[in-house]
């Protein structure tokens, strides 16, 4: 999918919705959609990727709720979805959702970028800071591939990718995650952020 | 195509879809059908009971067939098939159950509308028209009401039971039920009878979701029809029974020739396929309201279309095929009425 397929698809999905959830649905999402819609890259993507429910109480506070499983209602809206866009069943998935297990980066919902599509679907995008901690990660994980061009597309600085590293590290504390990223940092020209490691 | 027009057109196909088995089974004078399946008598009476509300003379032409053929109503079965319909059709089919029991002399129908609990209309101001336009205006209310249907809450027209239609004409095709029930009486064994002269064999619980009946029923009717040898059993994995028995013998003596003439019946279940148009139609009602998206609408097509394509699907007919996934939400309205159509319509 690209920038034009993720909207109309998002917005097929919200409409869903629309006869299927009484209430709004707020979900965080991360990866390429995300990068493409917020127009940070332009490449085919073949799934939205979802880390957690937005949930707000009645004061407004925020709260963030693992999105795996789906809710028996967004499951249901993707399928038609996937049935009607020809996309494959998992097309919305929760994959990253493990993430919310050791804390996203600080202040992420402050940088979010949030699309409404129609009245029962709102997406907080990552913003590009947090995007580039996602990113490092799977650039990490995966190797060379569309998470580490990725990376380059949203042209980290050197501040940027050391947060990112650090933030990484809780997730993955093994000694070979730790070489390898700092392999990465290095191959990217950042060996002084390697070092500091 | 508008949704109106959209609306219009299957409409259109479902009437003449319905008029088509109708004269089949001797309404308006016998009419021989190239439909090539074996008409069910049963689940199309529910289905006509809420598409006839757009054609009068269609729903009348049933009732005057169900005063001269309604011996040949199994309502057992039908009140199996209505325990999965909404209030409305129920509420209709007991109004008409208790018209049938003024008009004849079977018991049947008296039980029929016992148990659809008809609900009674105190007062004549509340009833609601029974039929509609078909754009799905009501008719004016009639100023001489039939009080049958009146007390059951719907206004129309005097019910003018002609008796024109003629005997069902009994073959064994497209009737092969009325000549099954005709030898072994209206009930299960008929029924069973029909899914396994068109089904290479089947175990109980497959043929009682297939003809609608309980598993029990269905049951004991095929341990009695194996009793006669000309039904037989073969054992399936484990412990598993399955019916069977020997087309060419059984179409031989039913087609009172010789089994290369006749040209079997195919299979179709129709009360899962009358279900499934239901829906459909109900879908095309609600896609018609303001404020639906394009993408919206053929979205509701798929998912009333998916099950009356999965049941074409299973019978083998040579129809084209549903619309797939490859088939984008644009372009699907038009593979719709191109099923509809090749499928439907007068052929």
């Amino acid at each position: 999918m690209l920038r034009e397929e993720i909207e109309s698809v998002l917005t097929a999905l919200g409409e869903q919705l629309e006869g299927l959830a009484p209430e709004p649905v707020e979900i965080l999402v991360c990866g390429g959609s995300a990068l493409n819609l917020l127009g940070f890259i332009r490449r085919a993507t073949k799934d939205v990727d979802v880390i957690a429910y937005v949930h707000r109480n009645a004061d407004g506070k925020v709260s963030l709720i693992k999105a795996d499983p789906l809710s028996p209602e967004l499951r249901e809206a993707a399928r038609k979805v996937a049935r009607d866009f020809n996309l494959p069943e998992n097309w919305l998935n929760a994959g990253p959702a493990s993430a919310l297990d050791f804390g996203l980066p600080e202040g992420l919902m402050e940088r979010v970028i949030t699309l409404s599509f129609g009245k029962k679907l709102i997406i907080h995008f990552l913003g590009r800071y947090d995007q580039i901690h996602f990113k490092l990660y799977a650039a990490v994980d995966q190797g060379a591939g569309k998470h580490f061009d990725d990376l380059l597309a949203l042209q980290p600085t050197a501040e940027e990718l050391e947060k990112a590293a650090r933030w990484s590290m809780i997730h993955d504390v093994s000694e070979v995650y730790k070489q390898t990223l700092q392999r990465l940092l290095i191959h990217l020209g950042y060996e002084d952020v390697a070092e500091r490691l | 195509m508008s949704p109106k027009d959209f609306r219009d057109f299957f409409l259109e196909n479902m009437l003449n879809f319905l008029w088509r088995q109708w004269s089949a089974l001797g309404v308006l004078g016998e009419a021989r059908t190239a439909d090539p399946w074996a008409i069910d008598p049963e689940p199309m009476i529910l289905f006509t009971l809420e598409m006839g509300r757009y054609e009068p003379r269609l729903f009348d032409e049933m009732l005057d067939w169900l005063v001269v053929n309604g011996r040949w109503i199994d309502i057992q079965r039908l009140r199996g098939i209505l325990r999965q319909k909404d209030p409305e059709v129920i509420q209709l089919t007991g109004t008409i159950a208790a018209l049938l029991t003024q008009k004849g002399t079977e018991r049947k129908w008296q039980n029929l509308a016992k148990f659809c609990k008809i609900k009674m209309w105190e007062d004549s101001i509340s009833a609601r028209p029974l039929f509609f336009d078909k754009d799905g205006k009501p008719h004016p209310m009639a100023d001489k009401p039939d009080l049958s249907f009146l007390s059951c809450g719907f206004n129309r027209p005097e019910v003018e039971v002609r008796g024109l239609t003629r005997e069902v004409p009994i073959t064994a095709q497209s009737t092969i039920r009325f000549l099954l029930r005709a030898l072994f009486g209206v009930g299960s064994r008929a029924e069973c009878l029909v899914y396994l002269l068109t089904h290479d064999g089947g175990h109980p619980a497959e043929v009682a979701k297939a003809i609608g009946l309980s598993i029990r029923g269905t049951q004991d009717a095929l341990i009695d029809l194996s009793r006669s040898g000309l039904v037989l059993t073969r054992v399936i994995g484990k412990r598993k029974i399955e019916y069977w028995l020997s087309h060419e013998r059984w179409w031989e003596f039913l087609s009172k020739g010789s089994v290369t003439e006749i040209r079997k019946p195919i299979w179709i279940n129709w009360i899962a396929l009358y279900s499934g148009l239901s829906k459909v139609w109900a879908a095309i009602n609600e896609i018609g309201k303001e404020g639906m998206t394009d993408y919206m609408r053929s979205s509701r097509l798929r998912d009333s279309l998916d099950e009356v394509g999965n049941e074409f699907l299973k019978s083998g007919l040579d129809v084209p095929p549903i619309p797939g996934r490859d088939v984008g939400s644009q372009e699907y309205e038009k593979a719709f009425e191109n099923f509809i159509a090749q499928v439907f319509g007068a052929k």
